[in-house]
């Protein structure tokens, strides 16, 4: 899948494409609106990143070209600035999702993920993942054929995982994405820690418990791998 | 404090009565000796007249002869006629059930007879009435006159001062956070043109200034987030290692952590900065309770971690007229804190009355006392807090005029908020 990366941060660019591309991802990259412009006329994405701080022009104009062209591509907005305006008008012109810096890779990368996911309804709806089998439509998960049941936090906890297998993900990085900036801020990861705990359970239930490894000092890990 | 027009009155009335008394008093004195030199001029001329009379009166000795009141001839020594020299004099008659004041005029004549003192009279009667006119004038001018200086004070202060008094009300009136400033007006007088243009330019750079400020935090904090999702990245990809040693992981779990913080900090500015920059002005009809029930419902599964509960105590709750956005995060400062600091199986208790909010929680006292707590930057010791969630409620309740207290007493933390 194709991704397009533009950001006039050059380091950021670096990191995201870095970890975009070991993701499988195919990244190119544009510094600025012009550069921009030009490889989105030249080439087809399915899926462009869009930093709203651009040096020669607004990222919203391109978002404003894209849909004009009527182009399919994915839209995700990446920001400094906390303006509520400027998700507003971002999401309102057309962009899918609005992130805003800094942000956690493997939260960008589970969010490309969707914004693709999404577009592509011809797509299948199923993370396939060792003997784990997760129905996106359904939001429901089998163990070899078996059902198990979670609940929507471990769901959702699940999927984040798959969208960044065998990745280490930093703890904060997921609670982040289950509970929002506001409330994962609000305690010390005790809250988390008892999730997982959970969800491992049952996943060791179904006999794929150590498909989540923690690891030591950061967070967790999923491997589908015996 | 005292008026320009009532100033302006008293020195001119000052001013008048003293002139007027000074005035009033050297025109008595001079008025009164050009009478008085009349009437002596006046004996004079009589004293003249009567000697030349044919006939003139010979009294027997002793004998004072008194005509018509206006002569009295006594006859004299030989001796004291010689001596005599001529004199005006003042003196009294009582007439019937009147004191009349005399002036006299007091010489001495020969004749065939003999030797004799002539006195001439005049009644000052004239005298004492012209004084009192003179009095009652004067009187009467200062009255006209302050009267007059005061009704033109009054229309130079109206008429032409107006320009002044117009810029005082702007100027009263004056908001730098409004966007406008007070427009040069040119006027004919000198003063309050220069005056006017000074105000223009004194209001423009305020505007600036102001302006700039605000945008200076905003500006700062925006320019912190991209190093920081630079760092922030980096380190997501070197956690990746599959050789990362423990000590490596832990090393860089610190480094996060700091980001963390630094991140946490940083939004908690910029929200300070916008709250105090009126970005939440737009307000609605918010139902203190239902809004607080929905902030709060997001923090249930914390809730129930840390096996607290929740008594809620809502009574009459009429509808407030606030920004939403702004109430849901003071309210969320709130309850992060009730949770933060709270005990395991801790209490938290929330009463709605009216207006009124109070929230309370068990928990362990704050290193720092409660005034301290408040201001920015200083934390209560607790790894999860930076320590501005109590500042931002504090600028919340501050910019709209909400009364805020927090004490802790007896295992308690209590916070109360008055939205009026």
């Amino acid at each position: 899948m194709k991704v397009l990366i533009v950001e006039d941060e050059k380091a950021l660019r670096q990191n995201i494409r870095f970890y975009l591309d070991s993701e499988g991802f195919t990244c190119e990259v544009a510094r600025n609106f012009s550069e921009g412009e030009e490889k989105l006329e030249a080439f087809d994405y399915d899926c462009v990143l869009i930093d709203l701080g651009l040096p020669d022009g607004l990222g919203f104009d391109l978002i404003k070209r894209l849909k004009e062209l009527k182009r399919p591509e994915g839209i995700i907005i990446i920001s400094a600035r906390d303006a509520l305006d400027d998700k507003i008008k971002g999401l309102e012109l057309g962009a899918d999702d609005y992130l805003m810096k800094p942000f956690h890779l493997a939260e960008l990368n589970a969010r490309i993920k969707s914004v693709v996911r999404r577009r592509h309804f011809e797509g299948s709806n199923l993370i396939e993942a060792g003997r784990l089998c997760f129905d996106l439509e359904a939001k429901t998960v089998q163990v070899d054929q078996a059902e198990i049941s979670l609940t929507r936090t471990e769901l959702q906890l699940l999927q984040y995982m798959l969208a960044n297998q065998n990745r280490v993900l930093p703890k904060d990085a997921i609670a982040e994405h289950i509970y929002g900036n506001d409330i994962a801020a609000a305690d010390s990861f005790d809250f988390l820690y008892s999730h997982i705990k959970n969800l491992k359970k049952k996943l060791n239930q179904a006999g794929v418990g150590n498909y989540i490894r923690s690891v030591y000092g950061i967070g967790y890990k999923f491997e589908a791998s015996e | 404090m005292i008026k320009l027009t009532q100033i302006t009155a008293r020195y001119f009335a000052a001013a008048t009565a003293l002139v007027l008394v000074v005035w009033a008093i050297v025109f008595f004195f001079v008025l009164r000796y050009q009478i008085l030199n009349s009437i002596d001029q006046a004996l004079l001329e009589r004293k003249t007249a009567f000697l030349e009379e044919p006939t003139l009166p010979s009294p027997e000795h002793d004998q004072p002869l008194i005509i018509r009141r206006e002569y009295v001839v006594k006859s004299v020594t030989a001796g004291r006629y010689q001596q005599f020299q001529p004199y005006f004099s003042d003196t009294a008659l009582q007439v019937g059930e009147n004191k009349i004041f005399y002036r006299v005029y007091n010489t001495v004549f020969e004749n065939n007879s003999g030797y004799y003192e002539l006195k001439v009279l005049k009644a000052r009667i004239t005298e004492a009435s012209i004084i009192q006119s003179v009095v009652i004038d004067t009187v009467a001018m200062f009255v006209l006159l302050l009267l007059l200086l005061l009704l033109i004070t009054r229309y130079l202060l109206t008429r032409t001062w107006r320009p002044f008094y117009d810029l005082v009300a702007q100027l009263q009136a004056f908001d730098v956070r409004s966007h406008t400033v007070l427009p040069y007006e040119p006027s004919r007088i000198a003063e309050f043109d220069a005056l006017s243009k000074a105000v223009n330019k004194l209001t423009q750079r305020s505007r600036r200034v102001f302006s700039d400020q605000k945008h200076f935090i905003e500006n700062v904090t925006h320019e912190i987030q991209t190093p920081l999702a630079v760092i922030k990245s980096k380190l997501d990809i070197q956690i990746q290692d599959p050789n990362l040693t423990q000590d490596q992981a832990l090393f860089y779990e610190e480094l996060a952590e700091s980001i963390r913080k630094i991140n946490k900090l940083n939004r908690s500015l910029l929200l300070l900065s916008k709250i105090e920059n009126d970005h939440y002005i737009e307000k609605e009809d918010l139902s203190l309770a239902h809004v607080f029930d929905a902030t709060l419902s997001a923090f249930l599964p914390k809730i129930e971690f840390k096996h607290l509960e929740v008594v809620k105590n809502y009574q009459q709750a009429p509808s407030l007229s606030a920004n939403r956005l702004l109430l849901e995060i003071l309210f969320t400062n709130l309850i992060k804190n009730a949770i933060v600091h709270n005990a395991e199986n801790g209490k938290i208790e929330v009463e709605i009355n009216g207006l009124q909010f109070i929230m309370r929680n068990t928990g362990t006292a704050p290193q720092l006392p409660a005034h301290e707590l408040i201001h920015r930057f200083k934390s209560s010791g607790k790894r999860e807090s930076t320590g501005l969630g109590l500042s931002i409620v504090k600028q919340i309740c501050r910019v709209n005029n909400y009364y805020f207290h927090y004490h802790y007493a007896s295992g308690w933390h209590e916070v109360t908020v008055k939205f009026e």
